[in-house]
């Protein structure tokens, strides 16, 4: 794995993220109004192409002509030219994206973390450039918001936009991101700790102030709609870390 | 004080998966992914069920209204397969909860007329349950007061492992897993 060293060495370092308390604006069940985060370390940037790449050119079982079908759908890196190839479409810099939640999981593995939960993603993208917790301030909101209205570009940028409190990138306006417990915006409405019950509808009671707040709203929607094999051209990921280690 | 308004994203209706002509090829085999899981007899890979059809399902032993009806819904699967074929019937109940034992998950299988020669008891890690979630399609959330509010699935695999019939849903007919599994391929 001497190239997956090169690389990890060459990437910028984690920086770390709380401790903390999420206040999500939509609750993922009525009992967590407040959700307490303990400290961690976060990826400055979305994982890039050319990282991904050194990952499947180490382990060729993740290959896009390899990889097993229950890891990733008829999608993966379908941007990338060849299966060891970049190519045009997928700048070296731009963030990965076109891959399941089995691959993500597996390149944070293989670098000795793991995906960021929804919580510990929340609180990072809770920073605006200025303040830790912005997500009561209108303007951050209406920000994030025109994000998610823009178009997206067929040929992604590079990352490293500016950084927020925390010192992370990136977390809006450039791609989705998985989080390990993707499958755990859940609980139907009135169910206290048991559903099973025909459908899962997340947030089944969600406070909401006024449309500026519609972000949160989608990314609950997004994450609810994915299973792990699936890959969106827009769907990348970063990687969470203990707060010690290398 | 926030007012609170239900929203409802878009929420799947419970539903059946046929996929009575996919191959591995297609669909992949969960045995693709590595997971293992915890029985009595200690760590065993998941592929160890390759070579046969298996019912999976991942409930926890503290669940006591919908787990139960899930294990009901199980044993109904085996009672519409033809006797002459039921000793063929494997079952895996997996938990949901880290902290069960599949003694645990055993008691209230057994209680339930669950054959325990047929049917497996299994925990895993919080990092094996959600991967294996993942692969079956299970959502579930662990809550402050320490219940795990969940989907519940009940899933077929094939001989090769490819995901060949679903229930998601208490409720949602169980027909087509059980004449896919009573077919015995």
């Amino acid at each position: 794995m001497v190239g997956l060293a090169l690389l990890a060495a060459a990437a910028a370092a984690p920086v770390s993220v709380g401790p903390g308390v999420w206040r999500p604006l939509f609750p993922p069940s009525p009992e967590e109004t407040e959700i307490a985060v303990e400290g961690f370390r976060l990826d400055e940037t979305p994982v890039t192409n050319d990282a991904f790449l050194a990952f499947v050119v180490a382990d060729p079982d993740w290959q896009r002509d390899r990889i097993s079908r229950i890891r990733a759908d008829a999608g993966y890196l379908g941007h990338w030219a060849g299966d060891r190839v970049l190519g045009p479409g997928a700048p070296a810099r731009a963030p990965v994206t076109g891959v399941s939640w089995f691959a993500a999981r597996a390149f944070c593995t293989a670098h000795g973390g793991r995906l960021p939960t929804e919580a510990e993603w929340e609180l990072a993208a809770a920073a605006s450039e200025t303040a830790r917790d912005a997500t009561r301030d209108p303007a951050f909101l209406a920000r994030v918001l025109n994000w998610y209205g823009a178009p997206a570009p067929a040929v992604l940028p590079d990352v490293g936009g500016p950084a927020n409190a925390w010192g992370v990138r990136d977390l809006h306006g450039l791609v989705w991101e998985w989080v390990d417990d993707f499958n755990s915006s859940i609980v139907s409405a009135g169910a206290r700790g048991e559903s099973g019950e025909a459908a899962f509808c997340g947030a089944g009671s969600a406070g909401a102030q006024d449309a500026t707040s519609y972000a949160g709203f989608m990314r609950l929607a997004f994450r609810s709609s994915l299973q792990a094999g699936y890959t969106t051209r827009q769907l990348g990921f970063r990687c969470a870390y203990p707060l010690e280690g290398p | 004080m926030i007012p609170w308004m239900t929203a409802w994203l878009a929420c799947g209706a419970p539903q059946a998966d046929h996929r009575t002509e996919a191959t591995v090829a297609e669909t992949g085999s969960v045995y693709d992914l590595g997971l293992t899981v915890i029985t009595d007899g200690g760590e065993v890979p998941l592929d160890r069920w390759r070579g046969h059809p298996l019912v999976v399902s991942q409930v926890y032993a503290g669940c006591r209204e919908v787990c139960p009806r899930t294990i009901e819904a199980i044993r109904g699967i085996e009672g519409q397969v033809p006797e002459d074929r039921r000793s063929d019937v494997q079952v895996l109940l997996v938990s949901l909860d880290p902290t069960d034992t599949p003694a645990d998950l055993k008691e209230i299988a057994v209680a339930r007329g669950a054959d325990p020669t047929r049917w497996t008891f299994a925990t895993s890690t919080p990092d094996g349950i959600r991967a294996l979630a993942a692969a079956l399609g299970v959502r579930y959330r662990p809550l402050p007061d320490g219940s795990i509010s969940h989907s519940a699935v009940i899933t077929l695999l094939g001989s090769d492992g490819a995901i060949v019939e679903r229930v998601d849903g208490l409720g949602t007919s169980t027909e087509a897993l059980a004449a896919r599994l009573a077919r015995g391929d």
